[in-house]
């Protein structure tokens, strides 16, 4: 018997020495791939609206569908939400089919949604993610900010041609807007780390200003806190962001504000630390003696440039402070003495040139054209022109905006639009509205792959309209249907996008 | 040996592969040192001459942590003063507590400065280094860097109540702030408020720091004229 467990012993013993010849009989497993293993899509989803999604998935070994097992989860992933928060499973069918609403969603959060679908045989699975902006209604569509007495609000035109009235009354109840002056929309995200990025929406008043939500449209910040330090005296006229990106990506460089005739810039990036909007800037003598005009020029050389029209000068924004430009940037006219007010300033039809309408000591208009970027190895001049205006009653304009796709500036006084070509000097009437209706404010909205807009508000003493016209490719102006009325007076407009 | 002993003996080392790991946690005796970080270097540089006339003490802040678990009693933290100190303890400065609290991984250790007279017309310097004590071994001893040339068992804290040229001033603060003066730093303490200009400042924030004092010299001398340093040479930034 001893005998027998010792060798027993010994054989479980030496068992360990036994070379493993291995397993090469593998078998094919069904491989599924969700979307063509994409990355995250990114999906703008309405508050109380329905999502469904088919994602397609293929399987290397198909026909066992009742096999599959389907899961789809969602987390918050707003950049200020914390780690800890739960995961929730929204569906475990084939295809989603939900409706976006509490306790799960939050109007305003990010969401990454994840779709699994895994064969039970093997659990092996495909996944594939989408990140959801959760909006409301108001996500994207025409603003037009009103007033009302001495109050202001704004409403909207959707994009299936509902006109939404008082929007900010509704949304911000207890936070009325005093005379409105300015409406502000960015057209890229602004990471300032005062909260998540997002693009952004300033409204100014006459004595006041606050920034939106971008998503929820609720009032998030008043003027003085985006300040490091708030102005004495709060005038806002311009609130804007400028961006020296060449790619098809924009991104922020530099917040141009213009307050009380003063320059203020905040300047953004990827580092660390508070990004405000800071003190009064200085003009190149080091004085605050300047008043600028409310415009601003965008180049990627030259990243912000304002007109003071006490100096009659051009002056190049920088961070801490405002500069002359070089000497030779003139050669048209001179950059550094423009003799003239500014009257008007908008983008020409060439990206990072501009149209200037001025005036001078006689009360004649003269275009300046200059451009604020220099190509590298290319001269240094920023002048491009100047002339003096054959544009009948474009002093007393109520309204103007530059076309980005053909040489054009519209321009409107009294109840006549008219289209002044800044390469003939020739002005011609596009439009003639009802006698009582007058021009207030235009906007031109760019559609590079469609057929681009003009939107003018008139006003009758009454009632504030909205008209759209479509803009050949010639600058030929044709009023669409249908128009919209019901507004107070319009004194600023844009096109918000999700 | 019976064969029923060796059977044991087998079962014996087999049940001993079953036992669990021990988790891979810190063992060691528990240690202290100083954090050092770009926001919290290895050293300060304190002027009374950049605070109010009437303040004549003051607290600086080391903050120090632990190597292992946090405990759930206050520890005892040591700190000697090394003879390379020029400052007295107990008239130039004095400790407070210095503990290491309950379930605490970090904990910042006053020590109290003394605005003596002496300290108008030189720089004292306190050099700290760890201790053992009864709750703590000395931590780590890292190897000093350019930017961190005190290891992280020694502290130093240079006390005056002179105004002192940031030490930074001409690597970084020059391209913003123009030639050093003790007038025009005065005046950049009184019209911005800040006091430790040896610190990171932050882009944005510098930006902010430069249109205060520019838009600030602007006013001084709509009012009084120019501002003239203590060479005779009138103040300004570039």
């Amino acid at each position: 018997m001893k005998i027998q467990i010792l060798s027993l012993l010994a054989v479980v013993a030496l068992a360990g020495c036994y070379k493993d010849k291995g397993n090469y009989d593998y078998r094919p497993v069904n491989e599924i791939v969700v979307e063509n293993g994409k990355g995250p899509e990114a999906l703008s989803v309405s508050f109380n609206d329905s999502l469904k999604l088919s994602p397609s998935f293929t399987q290397t070994m198909p026909g066992h569908d009742t096999s599959l097992a389907f899961e789809w989860t969602v987390f918050d992933n707003s950049p200020a939400s914390s780690y800890t928060l739960p995961r929730s499973v929204v569906s475990t069918d084939r295809n989603l089919a939900i409706r976006i609403t509490s306790p799960v969603f939050t109007l305003g959060q990010n969401y990454r949604l994840g779709y699994k679908v895994s064969d039970k045989r093997t659990g092996l699975a495909g996944y594939h993610f989408y990140d959801l902006t959760i909006v409301n209604k108001y996500a994207r569509g025409w603003m037009f900010m009103e007033q009302f007495g001495n109050n202001g609000d704004f409403s909207m035109i959707l994009p299936d041609g509902t006109a939404e009235y008082r929007v900010y009354s509704a949304i911000n109840t207890n936070y009325p807007m005093g005379r409105p002056v300015k409406l502000e929309i960015t057209p890229f995200q602004v990471t300032d780390d005062l909260s998540p990025s997002s693009r952004k929406i300033y409204l100014l008043w006459e004595n006041g200003a606050a920034e939106l939500d971008y998503q929820t449209l609720q009032r998030k910040f008043d003027y003085g806190y985006l300040f490091y330090l708030a102005p004495e005296v709060v005038k806002p006229a311009v609130h804007t962001w400028m961006s020296t990106s060449t790619g098809a990506t924009l991104s922020a460089s530099l917040g141009v504000a213009i307050n009380d005739g003063k320059v203020h810039a905040n300047l953004v990036g990827g580092f660390p630390g508070s990004k405000k909007w800071g003190g009064v800037l200085l003009e190149p003598e080091g004085t605050p003696n300047y008043s600028v005009a409310p415009f601003v020029a965008g180049g990627t050389t030259y990243t912000a440039l304002v007109h003071d029209n006490t100096g009659k000068r051009f002056l190049s924004v920088t961070t801490t402070g405002l500069l002359r430009l070089p000497t030779q940037a003139s050669t048209e006219f001179d950059m550094n003495n423009t003799g003239m007010e500014l009257v008007y300033m908008d983008s020409a039809n060439v990206p990072r040139y501009h149209n200037a309408v001025m005036k001078d000591a006689g009360g004649v208009p003269y275009l300046l054209q200059f451009k604020a970027i220099v190509a590298t190895g290319e001269s240094p001049v920023l002048t491009l022109g100047k002339m003096q205006m054959n544009a009948p009653g474009i002093l007393q304009m109520s309204a103007a905006a530059g076309s980005t796709t053909t040489p054009h500036l519209y321009y409107a006084a009294g109840n006549k639009i008219q289209r002044f070509e800044t390469t003939s000097n020739t002005t011609a009437e596009q439009y003639v509205f009802p006698q009582q209706e007058q021009v207030v404010r235009m906007k031109f909205k760019r559609e590079p792959t469609g057929i681009s807009q003009l939107a003018v508000a008139t006003w009758n003493g009454a009632e504030g309209h909205v008209y759209f016209f479509n803009v050949s490719n010639l600058g030929d102006l044709t009023l669409t249907a249908p128009s919209y009325g019901g507004f107070g007076r319009i004194v600023d407009m844009g096109y918000k996008v999700p | 040996m019976k064969l029923h002993h060796i059977a044991i003996l087998f079962a014996l080392l087999g049940l001993a592969a079953c036992s669990q790991d021990e988790r891979l946690v810190y063992q060691e005796d528990p240690r202290v040192y100083f954090s050092k970080f770009s926001t919290n270097p290895d050293s300060t540089d304190y002027s009374f001459a950049v605070k109010d006339a009437s303040l004549l003490q003051d607290t600086v802040w080391l903050t120090m942590r632990v190597m292992g678990s946090a405990a759930v009693k206050d520890r005892e933290i040591r700190l000697r003063v090394s003879d390379t100190s020029k400052a007295r303890e107990g008239y130039h400065f004095n400790f407070g507590p210095l503990v290491m609290p309950a379930n605490a991984f970090e904990a910042r250790l006053p020590v109290i400065l003394y605005r003596k007279p002496g300290l108008r017309d030189s720089v004292l310097t306190i050099d700290l280094a760890v201790e053992e004590s009864k709750d703590f071994k000395p931590g780590y001893n890292d190897r000093p860097t350019t930017s961190s040339p005190i290891d992280r068992l020694h502290y130093k804290i240079s006390v005056t109540d002179q105004l002192l040229k940031p030490a930074r001033w001409d690597v970084s603060l020059a391209a913003s702030f123009g030639t050093y003066s003790q007038v025009k730093f005065r005046f950049m303490i009184l019209e911005t408020g800040k006091t430790n200009w040896n610190e990171t400042i932050f882009p944005g924030d510098m930006q902010f720091l430069i249109q205060t004092v520019k838009y600030a010299l602007y006013k001084y001398e709509e009012t009084n004229g120019p501002l003239l340093d203590e060479n005779g040479v009138r103040v300004v930034f570039p």
